[in-house]
């Protein structure tokens, strides 16, 4: 008989009995993989991000130990040690958003004009939108891509990053406000 | 599309199953290097895994003390109950200390046999239930040693749990078939999570502050709680020395005293063990959020259960009843309630 599907116990639960059983540990890495991949990836690119993604979880296998469940969950935890890594990288990182920013813009054939016009503009935008990311301040970087890549609430990134909620919103707001600046300014149909 | 969806569609780099098992290859790399050795040959739970389901395993969280003549392993002795006043911890843990030192040590294998359990949550139906395992491990100076395991019935996690627990039909989440396995390579028990064989165990300090310099130098550089001072990581490990590790009576003994001498453990007084079975209970604070409740029988210096608090978690993560431990000349075989 295997376990009713619905039984699970929490993050902090396993990171809790995995400071005496590493084995454990194993099903934090599970339960995160797929999201923490996307965030260490769409900031370092496929490449690095193998090799950062295992660092995160080996650290935060390290730290288990140290880990409070009374300071917030295992998900912030896991972005936050993976935010810390990516700021190591930040060569790496610019790199990425400097050759998106060289993309040639139309790549697609022009007979599926229609059906490709939404991912088209986007991609006419790309560029620019590139260019701007690698333009913003880490600080706030770090709070777009958590909201972009990982769709974190507010609140998460607060605990992310370390910071009060309300520089949050803040930050996201002036980066936003950068970010559409640097678009070009929205034509007819799109 | 906003500025936000835009960048995530610009910048989605979708895992791979090679990515995934790149990584996960990397990471359990990284996990088997140094950090406890021997914990993993320990505990062993293959049995508890593999199930879709998790939870977690108590580890050898702490241990018994113990100590048996002849061929069989000795249960604590209900003549020698815990004195009836309020006994400090220090007095719990000195006495303990004495009785330890007396224990007779002869016998062709070092047995502990214990229960242990793991909390399970049913989410949807909202109530918490403990699973057992019961554990028999033999180890023989020369390193060999078995392990068997019978899997025992689940109960509800808390007296507000029965209720729901029953309703649903008393389900067993990772059921446990009976078996035996030989250990493979020299055993080693985890003193500090360093993998100690059974010749380095038998050479531990007997004096108190000596034994705590030694179990200081073993915690490895890279241990999961380096971060926090070097006696919080030893009050942590201590107990492990009581209970699973084949320590000398004289070892074992000033390990008592050795904890008797650290900040952080209080005593609670009269409490009973899953199995009803009457001791002094001992609270250590392991680090902030995190204690431990260990309940000896200082009369008999065996430690009857352990149990963990974890802050944020409700109930206990971790619950290993004592039932043995201790030498004796009956052969390994797959371990029954006694």
């Amino acid at each position: 008989m295997t376990a009713p599907p619905d039984t699970a116990p929490t993050d902090a639960e396993l990171l809790a009995t995995s400071v005496r059983d590493g084995d454990r540990f194993s099903t934090v890495y599970d339960r995160h993989y797929a999201d923490i991949h996307r965030y260490v990836a769409g900031r370092l690119g496929p490449q690095a991000a193998e090799d950062v993604v295992a660092e995160v979880f080996l650290a935060a296998f390290r730290g288990r130990a140290a880990f409070d469940p009374a300071r917030g969950s295992v998900r912030p935890w896991l972005y936050g040690i993976a935010t810390n890594l990516i700021g190591q990288h930040r060569r790496t990182e610019t790199r990425r958003y400097q050759a998106l920013a060289q993309v040639p813009p139309d790549r697609h054939p022009d007979g599926h004009e229609d059906r490709v016009a939404a991912s088209v503009s986007a991609e006419r935008l790309q560029p620019s939108l590139a260019r701007a990311l690698a333009g913003l301040s880490g600080k706030d970087r770090d709070v777009v891509l958590l909201k972009a890549l990982s769709q974190l609430t507010h609140e998460e990134i607060a605990d992310v990053l370390g910071i009060p909620y309300g520089t949050v919103g803040s930050r996201l707001n002036r980066a936003r406000r950068k970010l559409r600046a640097a678009l070009p300014a929205p034509t007819e149909g799109l | 599309m906003d500025e936000l969806q835009m960048i995530s569609e610009m910048l989605d780099e979708p895992p791979t199953p090679e990515t995934r098992a790149a990584v996960h290859r990397r990471l359990l790399d990284g996990m088997r290097q140094p950090e406890r050795p021997a914990r993993r040959a320990w505990r062993r739970p293959a049995l508890w895994s593999g199930f879709g389901l998790t939870a977690a395993t108590a580890a050898a969280v702490t241990g018994v003390v113990v100590v048996s003549s002849g061929t069989s392993p000795r249960a604590p002795d209900p003549r020698h109950g815990p004195a009836t006043r309020p006994m400090s911890s220090t007095t719990v843990l000195l006495t303990a200390a004495e009785h330890a030192e007396k224990a007779p040590t002869s016998g062709t294998y070092w047995h502990v046999l214990q229960m242990q359990s793991r909390l399970f949550h049913n989410e949807r139906k909202n109530y918490s239930i403990l699973g057992w395992q019961l554990v028999g491990q033999w180890s023989r100076p020369d390193g060999r040693s078995w392990t068997g395991y019978r899997g025992l019935p689940p109960t509800p996690a808390s007296a507000k749990d029965e209720a729901a627990f029953r309703r649903d039909g008393s389900p067993d989440p990772a059921r446990i078939s009976p078996r035996l396995d030989k250990g493979t390579g020299t055993k080693t028990f985890p003193v500090c999570d360093k993998g100690m064989t059974y010749r380095q165990v038998q050479a531990l300090p007997t004096n108190p502050a000596e034994l705590r310099d030694t179990l200081r130098r073993a915690i490895p550089r890279d241990h999961p709680t380096a971060g926090r001072t070097a006696d919080e990581v030893v009050k942590n490990c201590v107990t492990d020395l009581l209970s699973s590790v084949p320590a000398p009576p004289k070892v074992r003994a000033a390990a008592f005293r050795m904890l008797a001498a650290m900040p952080g453990v209080t005593a609670m007084g009269e409490v009973a063990d899953e199995r009803g079975r009457k001791g002094v209970g001992l609270r250590v604070q392991v680090q902030r959020g995190v204690s431990d409740t260990v309940i000896i029988d200082p009369g008999s210096s065996l430690v009857l259960s352990t149990s963990r608090a974890v802050a944020g978690v409700t109930g206990k993560v971790d619950k290993v009843v004592y039932l043995q431990a201790g030498w004796t000349d009956a052969p390994p075989k797959i371990p029954t309630l006694p």
